[in-house]
């Protein structure tokens, strides 16, 4: 069983960590970089890549959210209290009326 | 005619120069693909390397110069990496003995010697570990992989590889901790 011995657990581990940090040695196709060019002209044909002049940080769109719940929470709270208030109003106007 | 820094170039692509763009990936190209080789199959390489440019392409608006271009980009390309493992589909226990063929077991008993090899047999061995690692990579899910092929295998800090997968340091140490038990498990497989 060569696997099971822990020495050679140890040689197996150190022999893949050195492939890891040695990959073969590669360059990229002549026409490799005429194909991503060729991509990112159509993409800014697109419009992206421009400046952003409207750069949104990314934190609003988690606050902001949370903000228009609140909001309704608080409008909903609102106008049940003052339904509840007029309501009071009403009747005891009603009671209180001499005729 | 002195070169230009990476800021004027980014400038410049944003003012509308997307030519501009072809300097950065000359100057960039070598440590995309450094990465990228790291991570994907040889023949895979050049393809997921094209999507990083083009995810940077896509990104630059936002780029905010806290940091040098080359970082930024750099974990554009481990996100690039991880997206890539997240869509290829994660393979079950691999049966060793199905690449010890008579030579790889030769390259095989020659690690396990422990003794020193030359310059040709330090390639095939290499070559051998390399395809040993991918097939046990292929046993972890793409967050696990990612953790182990950053941290254990490349050596990086914990904080570092955190902030490149954009996780918390826990939870790059659990996941790395979690693959390297993976690890020494399909290891202790090998020659059975």
């Amino acid at each position: 069983m060569k696997g099971k011995d822990p020495e050679n657990i140890r040689r197996l581990t150190a022999a893949i960590k050195d492939a890891y940090r040695h990959p073969p040695e590669s360059s990229p196709n002549h026409n490799w970089r005429e194909g991503v060019m060729a991509e990112i002209r159509a993409l800014a044909e697109g419009g992206a890549g421009r400046s952003n002049l409207f750069y949104v940080p990314r934190i609003l769109f988690r606050v902001v959210p949370l903000m228009a719940a609140a909001s309704l929470i608080l409008f909903i709270a609102a106008w049940s209290a003052m339904g509840s208030f007029f309501n009071d109003l009403a009747v005891s106007v009603l009671t209180e009326l001499p005729f | 005619m002195a070169t230009r820094e990476d800021r004027e170039i980014i400038e410049d692509i944003r003012g509308g120069n997307v030519n501009a763009f072809e300097e950065l990936i000359a100057r960039h190209e070598n440590r995309v693909f450094g990465i990228v080789r790291g991570h994907i199959p040889a023949d895979r390489v050049e393809e997921v390397a094209h999507d990083v440019f083009c995810r940077a392409y896509r990104s630059i608006g936002n780029f905010r110069f806290i940091k040098p271009f080359e970082h930024w980009l750099s974990t554009i390309a481990v996100r690039t990496c991880y997206d890539y493992w997240r869509k290829e589909k994660r393979r079950k226990e691999v049966p060793f003995s199905a690449f010890t063929d008579d030579d790889g077991r030769e390259v095989l008993d020659g690690i396990l010697s422990g003794v020193a090899a030359d310059e040709y047999d330090l390639t095939r061995r290499r070559r051998f570990a390399r395809e040993m690692v991918f097939r046990l990579l292929d046993e972890l899910s793409p967050e696990d992989r990612m953790a182990l092929s950053l941290v254990y295998l490349e050596g990086r800090p914990l904080k570092e590889a955190a902030g490149m997968m954009g996780w918390s340091v826990t939870n790059i140490k659990v996941r790395n901790h979690r693959a390297r038990q993976t690890l020494k498990k399909a290891l202790s497989r090998i020659g059975d």
